[in-house]
Protein backbone atom coordinates (compact mmCIF):
# COMPACT_ATOMS: atom_id res chain seq x y z
CA UNK A 1 0.00 0.00 0.00
CA UNK A 2 1.24 3.41 -1.28
CA UNK A 3 1.23 6.12 2.00
CA UNK A 4 2.04 9.83 1.61
CA UNK A 5 2.63 12.06 5.04
CA UNK A 6 1.63 15.89 4.88
CA UNK A 7 5.15 17.14 4.35
CA UNK A 8 5.23 15.10 1.08
CA UNK A 9 2.51 16.51 -0.15
CA UNK A 10 3.59 19.98 0.61
CA UNK A 11 6.86 19.53 -1.01
CA UNK A 12 5.21 17.40 -4.03
CA UNK A 13 2.54 19.83 -4.58
CA UNK A 14 3.63 23.50 -3.63
CA UNK A 15 1.33 23.93 -1.27
CA UNK A 16 1.41 25.38 1.91
CA UNK A 17 1.24 23.21 4.95
CA UNK A 18 -2.16 24.92 5.80
CA UNK A 19 -3.73 23.82 2.75
CA UNK A 20 -2.52 20.77 3.00
CA UNK A 21 -4.02 20.13 6.58
CA UNK A 22 -7.54 20.81 5.72
CA UNK A 23 -7.33 19.15 2.50
CA UNK A 24 -6.29 15.69 4.42
CA UNK A 25 -9.18 16.64 6.98
CA UNK A 26 -11.26 13.59 7.67
CA UNK A 27 -9.12 11.00 5.40
CA UNK A 28 -7.88 7.99 7.77
CA UNK A 29 -4.77 7.79 8.17
CA UNK A 30 -2.07 5.44 10.29
CA UNK A 31 1.05 6.45 12.14
CA UNK A 32 4.23 6.05 11.07
CA UNK A 33 7.25 6.32 12.28
CA UNK A 34 8.38 9.42 14.32
CA UNK A 35 4.18 10.38 14.66
CA UNK A 36 3.64 11.68 11.03
CA UNK A 37 0.42 11.02 9.80
CA UNK A 38 0.07 8.53 7.07
CA UNK A 39 -2.41 8.81 4.09
CA UNK A 40 -3.48 6.28 1.64
CA UNK A 41 -2.52 7.63 -1.83
CA UNK A 42 -5.37 6.53 -3.16
CA UNK A 43 -7.31 8.39 -0.91
CA UNK A 44 -5.14 11.60 -1.30
CA UNK A 45 -5.30 11.87 -4.93
CA UNK A 46 -8.88 12.96 -5.20
CA UNK A 47 -8.17 16.09 -3.08
CA UNK A 48 -5.62 17.13 -5.79
CA UNK A 49 -6.72 20.52 -8.19
CA UNK A 50 -6.56 20.30 -11.36
CA UNK A 51 -3.77 22.92 -11.26
CA UNK A 52 -1.51 20.45 -9.24
CA UNK A 53 -2.02 17.42 -11.33
CA UNK A 54 1.32 17.75 -12.94
CA UNK A 55 2.74 16.80 -9.61
CA UNK A 56 0.81 13.54 -9.25
CA UNK A 57 3.77 11.53 -10.27
CA UNK A 58 6.69 13.60 -7.77
CA UNK A 59 4.01 12.68 -5.30
CA UNK A 60 3.90 8.76 -6.56
CA UNK A 61 7.52 8.84 -5.77
CA UNK A 62 7.44 10.64 -2.44
CA UNK A 63 4.90 7.52 -1.42
CA UNK A 64 6.25 4.95 1.36
CA UNK A 65 5.12 1.28 0.00
CA UNK A 66 4.86 -1.20 2.65
CA UNK A 67 4.67 -3.63 0.13
CA UNK A 68 0.89 -4.93 0.62
CA UNK A 69 -0.47 -5.09 -3.19
CA UNK A 70 -3.57 -6.71 -2.81
CA UNK A 71 -5.58 -5.72 0.44
CA UNK A 72 -7.99 -2.50 -0.35
CA UNK A 73 -9.13 -1.93 3.34
CA UNK A 74 -12.57 -1.44 4.76
CA UNK A 75 -14.33 0.87 3.17
CA UNK A 76 -13.72 0.46 0.05
CA UNK A 77 -15.99 0.94 -1.91
CA UNK A 78 -17.12 4.58 -1.40
CA UNK A 79 -13.36 5.58 -1.42
CA UNK A 80 -13.09 3.80 -4.50
CA UNK A 81 -15.44 5.66 -6.49
CA UNK A 82 -14.40 8.97 -4.73
CA UNK A 83 -10.93 8.23 -6.79
CA UNK A 84 -12.64 6.81 -9.89
CA UNK A 85 -14.30 10.47 -10.15
CA UNK A 86 -11.47 12.18 -10.22
CA UNK A 87 -10.10 10.19 -12.88
CA UNK A 88 -9.33 11.99 -16.26
CA UNK A 89 -9.71 10.74 -19.67
CA UNK A 90 -6.53 8.14 -20.33
CA UNK A 91 -6.87 7.40 -16.70
CA UNK A 92 -10.74 6.19 -17.02
CA UNK A 93 -9.45 3.90 -20.41
CA UNK A 94 -7.14 2.24 -18.58
CA UNK A 95 -8.91 1.61 -15.70
CA UNK A 96 -11.62 -0.24 -17.89
CA UNK A 97 -9.20 -2.07 -19.21
CA UNK A 98 -7.52 -3.03 -16.29
CA UNK A 99 -11.06 -4.34 -15.13
CA UNK A 100 -11.19 -6.28 -17.95
CA UNK A 101 -8.11 -8.01 -18.05
CA UNK A 102 -8.96 -8.81 -14.19
CA UNK A 103 -13.19 -10.11 -15.00
CA UNK A 104 -11.27 -12.20 -17.86
CA UNK A 105 -8.50 -14.03 -15.66
CA UNK A 106 -10.68 -14.71 -12.86
CA UNK A 107 -13.10 -16.50 -15.27
CA UNK A 108 -10.28 -18.55 -16.81
CA UNK A 109 -9.13 -19.39 -13.09
CA UNK A 110 -11.94 -20.39 -11.48
CA UNK A 111 -14.80 -22.71 -12.24
CA UNK A 112 -17.35 -22.39 -9.68
CA UNK A 113 -19.69 -19.02 -8.86
CA UNK A 114 -18.65 -18.14 -5.28
CA UNK A 115 -16.33 -15.00 -6.00
CA UNK A 116 -18.23 -13.82 -9.00
CA UNK A 117 -21.37 -13.18 -6.61
CA UNK A 118 -18.59 -10.43 -5.89
CA UNK A 119 -17.97 -9.08 -9.48
CA UNK A 120 -19.31 -5.79 -9.02
CA UNK A 121 -17.21 -4.68 -5.95
CA UNK A 122 -14.21 -6.42 -6.89
CA UNK A 123 -14.17 -4.47 -10.24
CA UNK A 124 -14.80 -1.17 -8.29
CA UNK A 125 -12.06 -1.81 -5.94
CA UNK A 126 -9.10 -2.78 -8.57
CA UNK A 127 -8.52 0.71 -8.39
CA UNK A 128 -7.39 0.79 -4.81
CA UNK A 129 -4.46 -1.75 -5.30
CA UNK A 130 -1.15 -0.32 -5.85
CA UNK A 131 -0.19 -1.98 -9.23
CA UNK A 132 -3.96 -0.65 -10.87
CA UNK A 133 -3.30 2.59 -9.35
CA UNK A 134 0.14 2.88 -10.79
CA UNK A 135 -1.13 1.62 -14.15
CA UNK A 136 -4.44 3.88 -14.08
CA UNK A 137 -2.95 7.18 -12.88
CA UNK A 138 0.89 7.23 -14.34
CA UNK A 139 0.27 5.27 -17.15
CA UNK A 140 2.82 2.86 -15.95
CA UNK A 141 2.56 -0.24 -18.52
CA UNK A 142 5.56 -2.09 -15.88
CA UNK A 143 3.10 -1.84 -12.83
CA UNK A 144 0.19 -3.89 -14.24
CA UNK A 145 0.07 -6.98 -12.42
CA UNK A 146 0.50 -10.55 -14.32
CA UNK A 147 -3.52 -10.92 -13.84
CA UNK A 148 -3.51 -14.46 -14.58
CA UNK A 149 -1.63 -15.26 -11.65
CA UNK A 150 -2.95 -12.15 -9.41
CA UNK A 151 -6.66 -11.82 -10.08
CA UNK A 152 -7.53 -15.32 -7.62
CA UNK A 153 -5.98 -13.37 -4.64
CA UNK A 154 -6.75 -10.46 -4.99
CA UNK A 155 -9.86 -11.83 -5.17
CA UNK A 156 -9.99 -13.61 -2.43
CA UNK A 157 -8.20 -10.95 -0.11
CA UNK A 158 -11.12 -8.76 -1.17
CA UNK A 159 -14.68 -10.57 -1.75
CA UNK A 160 -16.68 -9.42 0.48
CA UNK A 161 -20.21 -8.41 0.76
CA UNK A 162 -20.63 -4.80 0.14
CA UNK A 163 -23.30 -2.17 0.38
CA UNK A 164 -23.22 -1.04 -3.58
CA UNK A 165 -26.18 1.64 -3.22
CA UNK A 166 -25.20 3.26 -0.44
CA UNK A 167 -24.39 7.18 -0.77
CA UNK A 168 -20.93 8.81 -0.25
CA UNK A 169 -21.15 10.30 3.28
CA UNK A 170 -20.82 14.03 2.25
CA UNK B 1 -48.35 -26.52 9.69
CA UNK B 2 -45.77 -29.02 9.89
CA UNK B 3 -42.83 -28.75 11.86
CA UNK B 4 -40.17 -28.11 9.29
CA UNK B 5 -42.18 -25.04 8.10
CA UNK B 6 -42.14 -24.07 11.56
CA UNK B 7 -38.23 -24.03 11.46
CA UNK B 8 -38.10 -23.02 8.25
CA UNK B 9 -40.91 -19.93 9.39
CA UNK B 10 -38.31 -19.23 12.68
CA UNK B 11 -34.94 -19.45 10.93
CA UNK B 12 -35.82 -17.14 8.51
CA UNK B 13 -36.83 -14.58 10.43
CA UNK B 14 -33.43 -13.84 12.27
CA UNK B 15 -30.44 -13.48 9.68
CA UNK B 16 -28.30 -14.60 12.88
CA UNK B 17 -30.33 -17.93 12.78
CA UNK B 18 -30.43 -18.02 8.87
CA UNK B 19 -26.62 -17.81 8.57
CA UNK B 20 -26.02 -20.31 11.17
CA UNK B 21 -28.40 -23.06 9.65
CA UNK B 22 -26.80 -22.35 6.79
CA UNK B 23 -23.40 -23.09 8.04
CA UNK B 24 -24.81 -26.04 9.94
CA UNK B 25 -26.72 -27.19 6.40
CA UNK B 26 -23.32 -26.92 4.58
CA UNK B 27 -21.62 -29.05 7.14
CA UNK B 28 -23.77 -31.39 6.82
CA UNK B 29 -24.39 -31.80 3.10
CA UNK B 30 -20.66 -31.69 2.67
CA UNK B 31 -19.90 -34.31 5.30
CA UNK B 32 -22.50 -36.30 3.77
CA UNK B 33 -21.39 -36.20 0.55
CA UNK B 34 -17.56 -37.02 1.84
CA UNK B 35 -18.13 -39.64 4.23
CA UNK B 36 -21.04 -41.33 3.11
CA UNK B 37 -21.18 -40.70 -0.50
CA UNK B 38 -24.67 -39.12 0.20
CA UNK B 39 -25.58 -35.71 -2.04
CA UNK B 40 -28.68 -34.20 0.51
CA UNK B 41 -30.44 -31.15 -0.41
CA UNK B 42 -31.45 -28.58 2.62
CA UNK B 43 -34.72 -30.28 2.40
CA UNK B 44 -33.10 -33.21 3.46
CA UNK B 45 -31.32 -31.69 6.41
CA UNK B 46 -34.39 -29.88 7.52
CA UNK B 47 -35.57 -33.42 9.06
CA UNK B 48 -32.73 -34.06 10.57
CA UNK B 49 -33.44 -33.04 14.73
CA UNK B 50 -29.36 -32.70 15.56
CA UNK B 51 -29.07 -29.90 12.59
CA UNK B 52 -32.58 -27.86 13.76
CA UNK B 53 -30.92 -28.03 17.72
CA UNK B 54 -27.60 -26.63 16.25
CA UNK B 55 -29.25 -23.99 14.21
CA UNK B 56 -31.29 -22.93 17.43
CA UNK B 57 -29.11 -23.18 20.02
CA UNK B 58 -26.12 -22.25 19.08
CA UNK B 59 -24.80 -25.74 20.65
CA UNK B 60 -22.23 -27.69 18.59
CA UNK B 61 -23.61 -30.63 16.11
CA UNK B 62 -24.54 -33.49 18.02
CA UNK B 63 -22.20 -36.61 17.24
CA UNK B 64 -24.89 -38.29 15.84
CA UNK B 65 -25.75 -36.59 13.02
CA UNK B 66 -24.26 -38.76 10.46
CA UNK B 67 -26.68 -41.75 12.20
CA UNK B 68 -29.60 -39.37 11.30
CA UNK B 69 -28.09 -39.11 7.66
CA UNK B 70 -28.11 -42.63 7.25
CA UNK B 71 -31.63 -42.80 8.80
CA UNK B 72 -33.02 -39.97 6.03
CA UNK B 73 -35.31 -41.38 3.65
CA UNK B 74 -33.52 -39.56 0.87
CA UNK B 75 -30.57 -41.05 1.98
CA UNK B 76 -31.44 -44.81 2.19
CA UNK B 77 -32.02 -44.54 -1.09
CA UNK B 78 -28.15 -43.70 -1.90
CA UNK B 79 -26.80 -45.30 -0.01
CA UNK B 80 -28.22 -48.88 -1.02
CA UNK B 81 -27.55 -47.56 -4.54
CA UNK B 82 -23.79 -46.89 -3.66
CA UNK B 83 -23.63 -50.29 -1.97
CA UNK B 84 -24.69 -52.29 -5.77
CA UNK B 85 -22.69 -50.18 -7.52
CA UNK B 86 -19.42 -51.15 -5.39
CA UNK B 87 -20.67 -54.90 -5.39
CA UNK B 88 -20.97 -54.54 -9.41
CA UNK B 89 -17.53 -52.98 -9.94
CA UNK B 90 -15.73 -55.23 -7.59
CA UNK B 91 -17.45 -58.07 -10.18
CA UNK B 92 -19.36 -59.94 -7.07
CA UNK B 93 -21.41 -62.09 -8.89
CA UNK B 94 -25.09 -61.74 -6.95
CA UNK B 95 -25.48 -57.91 -8.03
CA UNK B 96 -24.40 -58.90 -11.37
CA UNK B 97 -26.76 -61.62 -11.61
CA UNK B 98 -29.40 -59.28 -10.40
CA UNK B 99 -28.67 -57.07 -12.55
CA UNK B 100 -28.61 -59.87 -15.42
CA UNK B 101 -32.24 -61.07 -14.47
CA UNK B 102 -33.62 -57.66 -16.10
CA UNK B 103 -34.66 -56.98 -19.56
CA UNK B 104 -31.96 -55.26 -21.64
CA UNK B 105 -33.06 -51.66 -21.70
CA UNK B 106 -34.20 -52.01 -17.94
CA UNK B 107 -30.50 -53.35 -17.48
CA UNK B 108 -28.96 -50.35 -19.06
CA UNK B 109 -31.26 -47.72 -17.23
CA UNK B 110 -30.31 -49.09 -14.20
CA UNK B 111 -26.50 -49.16 -14.66
CA UNK B 112 -27.26 -45.48 -15.64
CA UNK B 113 -28.85 -44.93 -12.36
CA UNK B 114 -26.33 -46.31 -10.45
CA UNK B 115 -23.49 -44.31 -12.33
CA UNK B 116 -22.17 -46.97 -14.50
CA UNK B 117 -21.79 -45.40 -17.48
CA UNK B 118 -18.70 -46.64 -18.59
CA UNK B 119 -17.27 -43.47 -19.58
CA UNK B 120 -14.53 -42.32 -17.09
CA UNK B 121 -16.91 -40.90 -13.99
CA UNK B 122 -17.56 -36.97 -14.66
CA UNK B 123 -15.40 -35.23 -12.56
CA UNK B 124 -15.93 -31.87 -13.50
CA UNK B 125 -18.91 -30.83 -11.60
CA UNK B 126 -17.74 -32.38 -8.48
CA UNK B 127 -14.45 -30.36 -8.54
CA UNK B 128 -16.44 -26.90 -8.87
CA UNK B 129 -18.44 -28.28 -5.94
CA UNK B 130 -15.44 -28.47 -4.20
CA UNK B 131 -14.06 -25.54 -5.58
CA UNK B 132 -17.20 -23.68 -3.94
CA UNK B 133 -16.89 -24.91 -1.14
CA UNK B 134 -13.75 -24.63 -0.20
CA UNK B 135 -14.36 -20.55 -1.52
CA UNK B 136 -17.43 -20.34 0.84
CA UNK B 137 -14.93 -21.57 3.91
CA UNK B 138 -12.19 -19.41 2.23
CA UNK B 139 -14.30 -15.79 2.68
CA UNK B 140 -15.52 -16.36 6.28
CA UNK B 141 -11.55 -16.22 7.23
CA UNK B 142 -10.17 -12.22 7.71
CA UNK B 143 -8.70 -11.13 4.66
CA UNK B 144 -5.15 -11.37 6.36
CA UNK B 145 -5.41 -15.24 6.51
CA UNK B 146 -7.07 -16.39 3.52
CA UNK B 147 -4.36 -16.17 1.26
CA UNK B 148 -2.44 -18.46 3.15
CA UNK B 149 -5.16 -20.96 3.66
CA UNK B 150 -5.87 -20.11 -0.12
CA UNK B 151 -2.28 -21.72 -0.92
CA UNK B 152 -2.80 -24.47 1.53
CA UNK B 153 -6.20 -25.75 -0.14
CA UNK B 154 -4.63 -25.56 -3.68
CA UNK B 155 -7.13 -22.89 -4.79
CA UNK B 156 -4.10 -20.22 -5.33
CA UNK B 157 -1.98 -21.74 -8.06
Amino acid sequence: MLTVCQSDMVNALGRSQNTITTRVRGLEYSHGQNGARLYRLADVLPTIKPKERQHVPALFELADDDGEELWVGDNAVPRARRLEGWLKGGQVERLFGARVAFTNALAASVQSSVLFEHLEALRLKLILTDPVLKWTVLGDGDALPPFEQWAVPYAITNARYENLNEKEAA
Amino acid sequence: MDDGENFRGIVASDDKLKARWEAVSDKIMSDASRLLGVELSRVDVVAMPSARIATLTDAALSESYLDEIKQLEAALEQVRKNEMREALESGEEEAHAELNRLSPTERMSKARELGLTGAAPATEPSSIADEAVLLKRLLTLPPTERLSKGRAWGLIK
